[in-house]
């Protein structure tokens, strides 16, 4: 990205941004179709205002209606009436990232993962719901810019969860990533990953389906070994003679290890395959090989999981933290309170934050809900004391029956460090699968989506 | 005597003198008042409190046919305790359970954290009599679905470092000692109601007939082990 040139034509195509221009600190996606020099495409701001009815109060406005943003959103006006809320995100479709596994083989259907309007939830929790991309941000003027014109803020929230990062699986040519990202999505992101990996699942008929599971702090961490399960209880259903090759990058299951291996060992011997400490250091895509440290494995098929990173808009707005406080190009935010280091206006949440946390939809939900708090109390001068966030999350480890596994998490703050430094004390693990459970999960999804929605 | 006049005499010896029962279930901040319903079983014979089933909670609706309740009969006498109050500010004052023992107590089946409750096919609310691991404790009710934990013998309190923000709605019982029969009269903290039914009128809709949920129920309502009302019941 060339910031002195997006400086340059922002300052240009904005009237509205011209009183800023000293500020230095206005910032551009461009990304690299875009960042030509002397490029007209290159604007980040219309040079409009967006069509929005007046601000009534203080407006709070939310980027990204993922679980964090919309759970901020649905929040924000019970918290502080005052407030007038503006969600925006560049779909106009929602489709759930949680629960998706489960749509893979028929344990839920499309529509309990994408039957929910962002048009419901503006009228049910009394907000604005934008359907625009950002393109820039100018602090000084507290000026969002968006593809449907500029939006001013008292109050900003970023929650565009994460992007993928292949780099680190030792991906590093554009024709390798693209055919990763086309051919065998990660399916931690969006929709279209979804669709494409149930159709993979109801498609193999036999051979290696190799999933990845990567290093560092991914999205959803017991979500690559639920699904190696799900594909698994698929391939033994129907008789398919093929498994699931899980390489994981970390020497062990990184959480709920026990029902994990559990399942492995009793539902799925011969049918998954776990290999721990398999750090994916290449891939080819048109051989269908990759390679580890040790080893190069063929696959049939796969779904290749790559590290992730703070979504790419963290940095194109200029907002990611030193390498020294996140290795995952997260947003350089205060631990407690969520807000940009020097700007208690914006805020970064959900899975772009650098913190530990598990990057789950519980997660967001409840961190969301205290963000909510701190925003109302912020807007009113006052501040309030950190909560952690919790994570209640669920793992399907049989389809047939629906049978799962949960863990109940919080965790710690210490002052001292002004760190996360741990799960808290009282975290509770459930590793005995059952229907039970199974059941349950369900309805804490629906519970999450009517939190957002409702 | 109306419910509204039953309130402004009511200390509780003087309503046991006047109306001839037991101390009710009185708050010292206002109920909500709904009509004086009578807890029958699925025949329709009246429930008597001494021979309820302890193991887990009875299911009713009140106080419109598409809120459900649970009636539970407590291993022991469910003692008055400190003040509830509501997110919404609403504060009041439980005042312990009813019938011979002051054991029996009745709440709102809607989980105050995301509104899980009983339906036709399932539930992940329950009262468990048994030991709970989520909440590290026995004769609790718990929501399995995000692991929120209430107090049955306590107003409904949330169980310290649970999720859910605020108590389960109270039902105000009145226990006939000459009968043993027990009566719903009103409801604490109920301000999530609208809410609720904002939320699962698809749902409602479904499973009572398109608006019947939101009917008052009226004369008698039938109370039914949570094991027959919902296909599951899942305690955790």
């Amino acid at each position: 990205m060339n910031e002195h040139l997006d400086r340059r034509n922002f300052l240009k195509m904005s009237g509205a941004m011209l009183a800023a221009g000293t500020a230095g600190c206005a910032t551009g996606v461009t990304g690299s179709a875009v960042a030509d020099a002397g490029s007209k495409s290159a604007a980040i701001s219309t040079g409009a205002m967006a069509s929005l009815p007046k601000a009534k109060g203080p407006r709070l406005v939310v980027v990204g209606a993922g679980t964090s943003g919309m759970t901020i959103a649905a929040h924000a006006k019970k918290e502080y009436p005052n407030f007038d809320v503006v969600l925006i995100d560049k779909r106009d479709m929602y489709s759930s990232c949680f629960n998706s596994n489960l749509w893979y083989v028929g344990i839920i259907n499309l529509e309990f993962l994408a039957g929910h309007s962002f048009l419901d939830a503006a009228v049910n929790h009394e907000y604005t719901f934008l359907n625009a991309n950002v393109t820039g941000l100018d602090r000084a003027s507290r000026t969002l810019a968006t593809t449907a014109g500029d939006v001013k803020y008292d109050f900003l929230v970023l929650a565009p969860g994460i992007s993928y990062d292949y780099e680190k699986i030792g991906v590093k040519d554009v024709e390798t990533m693209t055919a990763l990202r086309q051919r065998y999505p990660g399916g931690f992101i969006s929709p279209m990953e979804h669709v494409s990996l149930k159709r993979k699942v109801q498609e193999f008929e036999g051979g290696v389906f190799v999933q990845t599971v990567p290093g560092g702090n991914y999205r959803c961490l017991p979500g690559p070994y639920e699904r190696a399960c799900l594909i698994a209880a698929w391939i033994k259903k129907n008789g398919i003679k093929g498994k699931v090759l899980v390489l994981d990058a970390n020497p062990e299951v990184t959480i709920k290890k026990q029902g994990f291996h559990a399942a492995f060992d009793e539902l799925y011997k011969g049918i998954i395959e776990y290999k721990p400490g398999m750090a994916i250091t290449g891939v080819d895509a048109e051989k269908k090989t990759i390679k580890t440290e040790f080893d190069t494995i063929t696959f049939d098929d796969a779904s290749i999981y790559p590290n992730v990173r703070g979504n790419i808009l963290i940095e194109q707005l200029g907002l990611m933290a030193p390498s020294t406080k996140s290795g995952q190009k997260e947003a350089n935010v205060d631990t407690r309170f969520y807000n940009f280091i020097g700007d208690p206006r914006v805020y970064v949440t959900g899975d772009s934050r650098p913190h530990p946390y598990s990057k789950s939809a519980n997660t967001s939900n409840s961190e969301g809900q205290y963000v909510a708090r701190v925003l109302a109390a912020r807007a009113q001068g006052k501040e309030i004391a950190w909560e952690s966030p919790e994570t209640v999350c669920f793992s399907m480890t049989n389809a047939f029956p629906p049978e799962a596994i949960k863990v109940d998490a919080k965790y710690v703050y210490d002052a001292g460090k002004d760190a996360i430094t741990g799960f808290s004390p009282d975290t509770k693990t459930w590793e005995t699968r059952d229907e039970a459970m199974g059941r349950a999960y369900l309805e804490w999804a629906q519970g999450i989506y009517r939190d957002m929605f409702g | 005597m109306d419910r509204r006049n039953f309130i402004k005499v009511c200390s509780a010896s003087a309503a046991a003198i006047a109306a001839g029962l037991q101390a009710p279930h009185v708050y010292s901040g206002s109920a909500k008042d709904f009509a004086r319903v009578k807890l029958v079983d699925a025949e329709g014979k009246p429930l008597k409190a001494t021979s309820l089933n302890q193991a887990e909670a009875y299911v009713f609706g009140y106080p419109y046919v598409g809120t459900p309740c649970f009636l539970i009969s407590l291993p022991t006498e469910a003692k008055a305790g400190g003040s509830l109050k509501t997110e919404g500010g609403e504060e009041y004052k439980f005042e312990g359970g009813v019938g011979a023992q002051k054991n029996i107590v009745a709440y709102q089946a809607i989980c105050t954290h995301q509104y899980a409750h009983p339906e036709k096919k399932g539930s992940v609310l329950s009262y468990t009599a048994a030991m709970s691991k989520t909440a590290d404790r026995a004769a609790v009710i718990t929501c399995c679905a995000h692991n929120s934990a209430f107090d049955p013998a306590d107003g409904g309190r949330v169980l310290t470092g649970t999720k859910a923000k605020q108590p389960l709605a109270a039902i105000r019982l009145e226990h006939d000692a000459a009968s043993d029969e027990i009566y719903a009269t009103g409801v604490y903290g109920a301000e999530l109601m609208d809410d609720f039914f904002r939320k699962f009128k698809s749902q409602l809709n479904q499973e009572f007939g398109i608006g019947k949920y939101r009917e008052p129920v009226s004369g008698t309502t039938q109370a039914v082990l949570l094991s027959k009302y919902s296909a599951h019941a899942d305690s955790c």
